[in-house]
């Protein structure tokens, strides 16, 4: 076992779809409307990474599976979104905590994914967590893998959360 | 067994929005067959002092993956010294290296379960005509870099929104 590699816990999600905005600068910003669309209709987004950069931004969102058809109810409604949107079904978030800010943690578990094949769709660290975006029909077997190599304490929580909060 | 509660606040409670300056963004371009190689280099990079403030990544297009690193300054020279390794050049995707950038973050009650948080910042900052280079959201914390001399007007266009302790 690496030393670098001890974690109180890793969670997983619930099934979820990845929506990406990609745009070129000017004129309306589909990302900032799709935000505005998904809060007005009180649809969460778990996971978020936008980068503007150059003259380029470029937005991935996660969606529940069960928000899905309401969002896009939402989103066909509108021309500056519609034209930008793709979408990945069924991925889910595996989240190891905490990561300390450890770059070689981080490291680390970027190498046992990549050993595994494990596809990386998206990346966002907490203020505790380093989440990662992937197949959701992966998600267990990447757990059991992560598990294998990253110390956890024998009381760990389930990997499965067993309630879930969401807000109406 | 099923809980409802409706909460409803004026201002969004934070735990606090913390800004951080000095600091230096890392983008680096990973291909997916590249993954335990690159991921082998940045655990050897990790092994000093180095620590990273935040990291984010996503399909910057089809198939290649655009990874963002931000640390504290001082670590700049050592980050470009190590990635220009000619042996790292060869799996190593484009590096980029920007400095200073500033940083705002914040945490809230579920704000991973909630709806509306990222709008609402987003909206704020808009409407201050403050662009940010880049945002993360997962579980409950909420990350924006932003350019030098940037995050002090965001963190006061945040405050309009967002209450802090």
């Amino acid at each position: 076992m690496n030393e670098n590699l001890r974690a109180d816990g890793i969670k997983l999600s619930l099934e979820m779809t990845l929506v990406t905005i990609r745009t070129s600068s000017g004129g309306l910003d589909p990302n900032a409307r799709f935000l505005r669309l998904m809060g007005e209709n009180r649809i969460n987004l778990p996971f978020l990474c936008s980068a503007a950069r150059d003259d380029t931004t470029v937005g991935t969102y996660c969606i529940l599976t069960e928000d899905v058809t309401r969002a896009n109810n939402v989103i066909t409604s509108d021309k500056t979104v519609m034209t930008h949107i793709e979408y990945l079904p069924s991925v889910g978030t595996i989240s190891v905590f905490p990561h300390n800010f450890n770059l070689a943690f981080f490291g680390m578990i970027l190498r046992l994914m990549g050993e595994l094949g494990a596809p990386l769709h998206g990346l966002a660290t907490s203020i505790s967590a380093l989440c990662m975006v992937t197949d959701f029909s992966l998600l267990e077997q990447i757990a059991g893998y992560l598990a294998r190599y990253v110390s956890l304490p024998g009381n760990h929580s389930p990997f499965n959360p067993d309630i879930s909060i969401k807000s109406i | 067994m099923e809980t409802i509660a409706v909460y409803w606040e004026e201002n969004i409670k934070t735990y606090g929005i913390r800004k951080e300056t000095k600091l230096c963004l890392v983008q680096m371009d990973i291909l997916p067959v590249c993954l335990v190689e690159q991921g082998q280099q940045l655990a050897e990079l990790g092994q000093g002092e180095t620590k990273v403030r935040l990291i984010l990544a996503h399909h910057h297009e089809p198939g290649l993956l655009r990874l963002y690193m931000v640390f504290e300054n001082r670590w700049q020279g050592a980050l470009a010294e190590f990635f220009s390794r000619p042996d790292l050049q060869e799996v190593s995707g484009r590096f980029l290296l920007e400095s200073p950038v500033e940083m705002l973050n914040f945490h809230g009650p579920h704000f991973g379960d909630r709806y509306g948080i990222a709008d609402m910042a987003c909206d704020a900052l808009k409407k201050e005509n403050i662009r940010f280079m880049l945002m993360g959201c997962s579980a409950a914390s909420v990350h924006f870099i932003f350019p030098e001399k940037m995050a002090a007007r965001a963190e006061k266009a945040l405050g309009s929104v967002f209450k802090a302790p």
